[in-house]
């Protein structure tokens, strides 16, 4: 966990900023761990029951690790007028797995996720970092298998 | 770096504008998270090298810009000070473009085409977007390069600052921003000036130091004005606030930004490094004796924590829960001590006040009458409509002049059925309001309010019961959980709301609605809980005929509600079989060059057959 | 004060009453479900509210946490009010359909049947209802965060970490008592009680007194027993110049502001016993020690506590904080008794200030009063086991008996040693002047392990409030709380909480001093912790049976008859002019008064010996006076007729007591 106390140094262990420290190490593990949290909790002296809420409040952090490739469906209210929960369904359908859930292979984690912010480029999808303008519903598999072969 | 003193402001400004004087034109490349997102960043490098291989660097400046606002043309690129507009430019296109600068041309394939008369528009300034707006927040979106604070001094940041702590007294400050009747940009409408009076004179009391924070955790769905303000120019906001931080004397500042925007993240972080390199933030600003320091908190992902309260528990390290609605934050906030939370857009329009006066700012918008709303306001516009982008326009513009002169219309030849406004707890507006005026006051009267500034337009393609529920649901999954009403309120609305939509409405359901509504408007905590249920009753209000149908008729007039819809087959299909092959449940059988058919019992209304036919035979019914 | 009105009925009301407070003043009940005096309120049902009108419009807010800061009218029973609750009650109802308190406040809204269908029912009558009262009570109260809310929205719940046990609980049962639904169950009590309810219910009356009145009354959760040393100075009872004087001029050095402010680290649990609602333990973190073997160190200090305050202070006549949590730091790591340390070391330098030491007998140490840095290096010494702090460190008996040995004094010296060296029974006093009060003279010099006040504390009965003004009236109150205090003892609970917390109406009680209300408590907790009944009787007899058995003990190892129970004549009445001029006004008039003494041309010399001649010839009185109501023949030994009542008359008892009678 030596990782975890560079993150929390960084903040110099300030309890205001927990919730920055907890957000980097979502980003280096992909989820916020209990040891994690002990460890901010040791060092900072905010209560594990508050970081505990913290974690499961906001929407950034997730308990178990997220997929390699976060698929974010916007379901921001252009792209929910413009079709968007039927590319989450399409995506759901293709990877069988809900919204919320990480494929067995630990590769995608599918999410629909508040606006973007790119409303006029509606619908829109993020894998990863790269974001998917005016996605169809039919363009689903195809990004998918683009993904794969990455990994291969 | 050594650090300025207000003389030196002029000098980097006269500097800079002397420089840029020497290019013969300046190619604003776009890199607002849309056109980024469509390849301005590959494009803005193929121009710097291409130009370099002509030997033409030293005669024209690439710019990488904040967001130009038309985001629906990306990517766009802007030559200066001739104002040629570029849309959907790629890199095929450089080489035309450099010769026809040097040509004193341009390029006729990537200007705007009016859609009407078809003709082309090489000036931007001409294109009917960009004609009725008038800017002022957004006052260097899309001629600077947000991350070199040069550029923003040239055009003038930091002038009003230097202007404050060396001309103006603290009262002054708050008398000038009052005088403006500034209203916060973030939806609640409140004067601005008002706010930091009752933080200064609390602090003064009290012997206590205020905080400044810059709420920037835009989380209305629909809506981008935050984002692109401070992708396009920081330097506003941060000058902003430190004005506003020099009016109520404090010394510490945050700005709460959404994890979600990693661009402006970023620029906000170069913007907030430059200032304090040039003594524009720090120890002894500008040789004032003033100090003031900014910090950054990323907002982790919840909506409630647009609400002060809940961001002020939020930047102290705690999950973002609204207390108690009669603890005021301009007087007992973060730490307790006097807070002002103002949002982006409110912040970006402090310099331009400071520098242009009062009373200039006072005569713009919607003010006759005693309610006025003075100034301009950014709005995302986006959904049905045919120029989506951000527009900035004086208050008291009407919805159909944004809709129809502005915005181009509804595409693909439909029927404008509502607008949205208010973000999530506003309400839809149909047709009767379209020539009502864009204020705060007369869009709460209407039933919905301004909110951030989001404008979602709809056709009639889309179902108001559904837009009711997604509204609904969004605001479930975003209520903090904290207090009763907002709660179980919305959890029994979703439950009501899905029935409807899968035709087990029931008679007095609507009726229900509306009593639960009432008690979550009187009874919740928060502004949060008490607007929640305007989707309802503004869609209750002005679309009861479309509930009437769901519950009565078990029908979805849009189209839209799956449990209520069928996917058919109609006489224009060819036989071509794209349908058949795209359909993922194998529900759509029938011989090539024969009419196909929907197995109803398979079909699980994805809509790719409707999506991939090319000779509109699909029919939703 | 703010003049409101509620349903029609006029009150006056101070700035920042809630309205529901005010209104229970007026008998005017409003529902609340997440609201209870002990936590601040919350505002998350929303059942109370009330609609106000502020006379420029009508707005519905909580009563819980709306202060009133205007005149205002509150309609507390308006239609919309009584529809707002009806629907509140009605979604509650439909989620928690089972859950008797919502139940009952529905029937109450004539809500029975909820119209919708909750997709979240909970079927359960001990189902949780997201009040928050435990979630706060834990925070608030315990000053811990065990148990905390998780998620939000519709999947808000509460939890401790990760939805698992969580081993920071030591089952204090404060949230299982505030949770309004049952939802909270003890599961594991170690201590098997016989009837854990019963003890709940006199435990959270004890953990309400603490949060509701502690702050008012000792702040013991804020400061601790540091509290104490600003009250002691004003009323001359804080030990200055090895018990010299009573006051200091200085003494507000040692304020407990100035810890609180400066020092003590505040919000954190760090009672001695982890669930202790009352946590008077405090602690002072990142400490830099100026001296000794961690010079330069950041510590953690535990205390400083009242009596470490004014022994390691004001006693050594010095008021310097940080030299108090510099010694306190010592003591601790030495593992030397801060008030032995402090007393003894208050002897060692009137000793020197008197002429019996001197630089050369010091080993080159100056000991003169407010000498800190003598004051440190004697401690490290005695840490060290060298030099002149070793015979400090054997304590003020040995070190008389040394001075006597080693140095060349005179007879008038040894006795001067005899009158200021403030040990009884060999143990150094803790700190307080006990000159005025006879009672508290007794306290010290009658309690069998020596000069300790945890057997009876009567300063206030005696001196301040003149309750127990006959020897008889003493020696029953040298009887009760000598007794009472042994109790604590046997069962090993903490005295604290018995009488620096009171409950709010202990001053209208027959006898306040002994906290009846508290007594009653302590009766059912034994009750109910063991299954046998007792009363507030039984209770001293427990004590009376161990007490007499500890006198007979010491009485064996010859330390328990009358010789034993004298005082050094510093603890009855000023030894010096010095000290009898300092006090002058009030000695003489209690010579004139109480002794109708003619002072009239008496020299300080004459006055000083007439009062001690009185006061001791008193003392001897008060002697008499206790032995006969404990029980005890006229040279303090108890009887064996007292033994037989007691039924202590146990064959080595009885060997004991008729071998010397």
């Amino acid at each position: 966990m030596q990782n975890i106390d560079k993150i929390i140094d960084k903040w110099n262990a300030d309890p205001d900023y927990v919730i920055e420290m907890m957000q980097d190490v979502q980003d280096e593990l992909r989820h916020t761990p209990r040891e994690a949290l002990e460890q901010i909790t040791k060092q900072t002296k905010v209560p594990l029951a508050r970081l505990y809420h913290i974690a499961t409040f906001y929407k950034s952090f997730s308990l178990t690790p997220r997929g390699e490739y976060e698929i974010q469906v916007c379901v921001g209210t252009a792209c929910h007028v413009k079709g968007a929960p039927l590319i989450v369904d399409a995506f759901s359908r293709e990877l069988k797995i809900k919204s919320g859930e990480t494929t067995a292979d630990g590769l995608f984690t599918l999410e629909g996720v508040r606006c973007l912010g790119c409303c006029s480029l509606a619908p829109v999808v993020m894998i990863g970092d790269d974001l998917y303008s005016n996605v169809k519903t039919v363009d689903v598999p195809e990004l998918i298998l683009k993904y794969r072969k990455e990994e291969k | 770096m050594k650090k300025l003193t207000p003389d030196q402001i002029e000098i980097i400004q006269d500097k800079r504008i002397n420089e840029l004087r020497k290019y013969k034109a300046s190619l604003m490349v776009c890199a607002g998270t849309g056109c980024v997102s469509a390849g301005s960043l590959t494009l803005k490098e193929l121009l710097d090298n291409k130009l370099k291989k002509k030997g033409l660097q030293d005669k024209y400046l690439v710019v990488p810009t904040g967001c130009n606002g038309f985001c629906a043309q990306g990517p766009i690129l802007v030559i200066q000070p001739q104002g040629i507009f570029y849309q959907k430019v790629s890199s095929e296109d450089i080489t035309d473009i450099i010769e026809s600068l040097e040509n004193g041309t341009y390029v006729e394939r990537l200007l705007y085409k009016d859609k009407e008369s078809e003709i082309s528009i090489p000036k931007m300034e001409n294109i009917k977007f960009f004609g009725k707006q008038k800017l002022i927040a957004l006052r260097n979106k899309g001629i600077i390069n947000p991350e070199n604070i040069d550029d923003s001094i040239a055009r003038g940041a930091y002038l009003s600052l230097a202007k404050v702590l060396h001309q103006m007294t603290q009262e002054e400050i708050i008398e000038e921003v009052k005088k403006s009747e500034l209203r916060g940009r973030g939806g609640g409408g409140f004067l601005t000036g008002l706010k930091w009076e009752v933080s200064y004179k609390t602090g003064k009391d009290r012997n206590k130091t205020p905080y400044i924070i810059c709420n920037a955790d835009e989380g209305d769905p629909g809506a981008f004005m935050d984002r692109s303000i401070v992708e396009a120019d920081p330097h506003a906001v941060i000058e902003g606030m430190t004005i506003g931080a020099r009016a109520i004397g404090a010394s510490e500042g945050f700005v709460y930004i959404r994890k979600e925007y990693p661009l402006a993240l970023k620029r906000l972080r170069i913007a907030i490094k430059q200032a304090k390199d040039y003594g524009l933030l720090g120890e002894n600003i500008l040789n004032s004796g003033f100090n003031f320091e900014t910090h950054i908190h990323r907002g982790a992902g919840a909506f409630v924590c647009g609400e002060s309260t809940a961001l002020i528990a939020s930047i102290g390290g705690k999950a973002g829960e609204p207390i108690a609605s009669y603890i005021y934050p301009a007087e007992t906030g973060f730490r307790n001590n006097p807070t002002i939370v103002n949002n982006v857009e409110t912040w970006a329009n402090i310099p331009v006040i400071i520098e242009k006066g009062a009373d200039w700012f006072a005569s713009i918008g919607s003010i006759e009458g005693s309610k006025k709303s003075t100034g301009t306001k950014v709005f995302s516009l986006v959904g049905d409509i045919e120029n989506t982008g951000l527009v900035e326009v004086p208050m008291g513009i009407t919805l159909r002049e944004i809709i129809y002169d502005i915005g181009g219309g509804i595409p693909n030849g439909r029927d404008f059925k509502a607008i949205q406004t208010g973000g999530p707890s506003g309400g839809c507006l149909p047709k009767i309001h379209l020539d009502l005026r864009i204020d705060f006051d007369t869009l709460t009267e209407a039933g919905s309010m301004m909110g951030s500034g989001g404008l979602i337009v709809m056709d009639d393609k889309t179902c108001m019961v559904d837009i009711a529920k997604y509204f609904i649901d969004f605001l479930k999954d975003e209520s903090c959980g904290k207090c009763t009403p907002c709660r179980e309120g919305l959890i029994n609305l979703s439950n009501i709301l899905t029935r409807i939509t899968k035709g087990e409405g029931k008679e007095n359901d609507i009726e229900l609605m509306k009593e639960i509504a009432e008690t979550m408007e009187l009874a919740s905590l928060c502004a949060l809980g008490q607007t929640a249920a305007n989707p309802v009753l503004s869609t209750i209000k002005y679309f009861r005929d479309e509930y009437e149908a769901h519950i009565k008729d078990k029908k979805c007039p849009a189209g839209v509600c799956k449990e209520l819809i069928k996917y058919k087959i109609n006489d224009n299909c060819t036989g071509c079989t794209i349908c058949a092959k795209n359909c993922p449940v194998d529900a759509i059988s029938g011989k090539p060059k024969e009419m196909h058919f929907i197995d109803q019992a398979k079909c699980i209304k994805c809509d790719i057959c409707n999506e991939v036919c090319n000779f509109e035979a699909i029919t939703v019914e | 004060m703010k003049d409101i009105i509620i349903d029609g009925k006029k009150i006056s009301v101070k700035e920042e009453t809630t309205i529901l407070d005010a209104a229970k003043e007026l008998n005017i009940e409003i529902p609340a479900l997440c609201h209870r005096p002990t936590v601040e309120a919350y505002g998350a049902c929303r059942l109370c509210v009330v609609d106000v009108n502020d006379g420029r419009k009508t707005r519905m807010v909580t009563s819980c946490n709306y202060p009133i800061r205007k005149s205002i009218e509150v309609n507390t029973q308006s239609e919309r009010v009584r529809k707002t609750r009806g629907m509140l009650l009605e979604m509650m109802l439909s989620r928690w359909p089972n859950v008797d308190v919502i139940k009952q406040f529905a029937a109450e809204y004539k809500v029975t049947k909820p119209r919708f269908i909750h997709p979240l029912v909970d079927y359960s009558s001990n189902a949780c209802i997201l009040c928050g009262l435990c979630v706060n009570a834990c925070s608030e109260i315990m000053w811990e965060d065990i148990i905390g809310f998780a998620g939000r929205g519709e999947s808000r719940r509460v939890v401790m970490p990760f939805e698992k046990h969580y081993d920071a609980c030591v089952g204090c049962s404060t949230c299982a008592n505030i949770c309004p639904t049952g939802a909270i169950k003890m599961i594991d009590d170690p201590n098997q009680p016989a009837d854990s309810k019963r003890i709940m219910k006199y435990g959270s009356k004890i953990a309400d007194e603490m949060v509701l009145m502690d702050e008012e009354q000792c702040d013991m959760r804020g400061v601790g027993t540091a509290h104490l040393a600003q009250i002691m100075n004003d009323y001359d009872l804080f030990p200055t110049c090895n018990y010299k004087f009573g006051s200091h001029k200085d003494a507000g050095g040692l304020h407990s502001d100035v810890f609180k402010q400066k020092y003590i680290t505040q919000g954190l649990p760090d009672g001695c016993w982890l669930g202790c609602s009352m946590s008077c333990a405090k602690t002072v973190e990142g400490y830099e020690l100026k001296t000794g073997p961690y010079k330069g160190d950041k510590v953690l200090i535990d205390g400083p506590e009242y009596e470490t305050i004014a022994g390691c202070g004001a006693n050594m006549g010095i008021f310097n904080p940080e030299f108090v949590l510099e010694a306190n730091f010592y003591c601790d790591t030495y593992g030397i008794d801060t008030i032995s340390f402090g007393t003894g070391m208050a002897f060692a330098m009137e000793c020197y200030e008197n002429g019996i030491l001197n630089k050369e007998r010091t080993g080159g140490m100056e000991f003169n009063f407010g000498n800190e840095e003598v004051g440190l290096e004697a401690l490290h010494q005695m840490g060290r086991g060298e030099g002149f702090g070793v015979i400090v460190g054997q304590g003020i008996r040995r070190m008389k008996q040394i001075f006597a040995e080693k140095f060349d004094l005179t007879k008038k010296q040894i006795k001067f040693m005899q009158d200021i060296g403030m040990e009884a029974k060999g143990m150094e006093y803790s700190e307080y002047v006990t000159k005025e009060s006879l009672a508290m003279q007794g306290g010290y010099g009658l309690a069998l392990k020596g000069a300790q006040h945890d057997e009876a504390w009567l300063i206030f009965m005696d001196m301040v409030n003149n309750q127990i003004p006959t020897f008889e009236d003493k020696a029953e109150a040298l009887h009760y709380f000598p007794m009472f205090r042994t109790w604590f003892g046997l069962m090993g609970l903490c005295k604290l909480p018995w009488n620096d917390v009171e409950p709010a109406d202990n001053a209208e009680t027959d006898e306040p001093a002994k906290v009846p209300g508290h007594v009653e408590g302590y009766v059912n907790f034994f009750s109910a912790m063991t299954g046998k009944e007792i009363d507030k009787h039984e209770l001293i007899l427990q004590s009376e049976r161990v007490y007499n058995f500890q006198r007979v003990f010491n009485y064996r190892l010859g330390f328990g008859t009358r010789e034993h129970d004298s005082i050094p004549y510093r603890s009855a009445g000023p030894v010096t002019i010095e000290e009898y001029e300092s006090r002058a006004e009030r000695y003489d008039k209690q010579l004139v008064e109480k002794w109708d003494y003619d002072i009239k041309g008496k020299t300080s010399e004459e006055k000083r010996d007439y009062l001690r001649k009185m006061r001791e010839a008193d003392y001897q009185k008060l002697c008499d006076a206790v032995y006969k109501r404990r029980g005890w023949n006229e040279n303090g030994i108890p009887t064996i007729q007292k033994m037989k009542e007691l039924k202590m008359d146990l064959p080595e008892v009885l060997a004991v007591l008729k071998k010397n009678n």
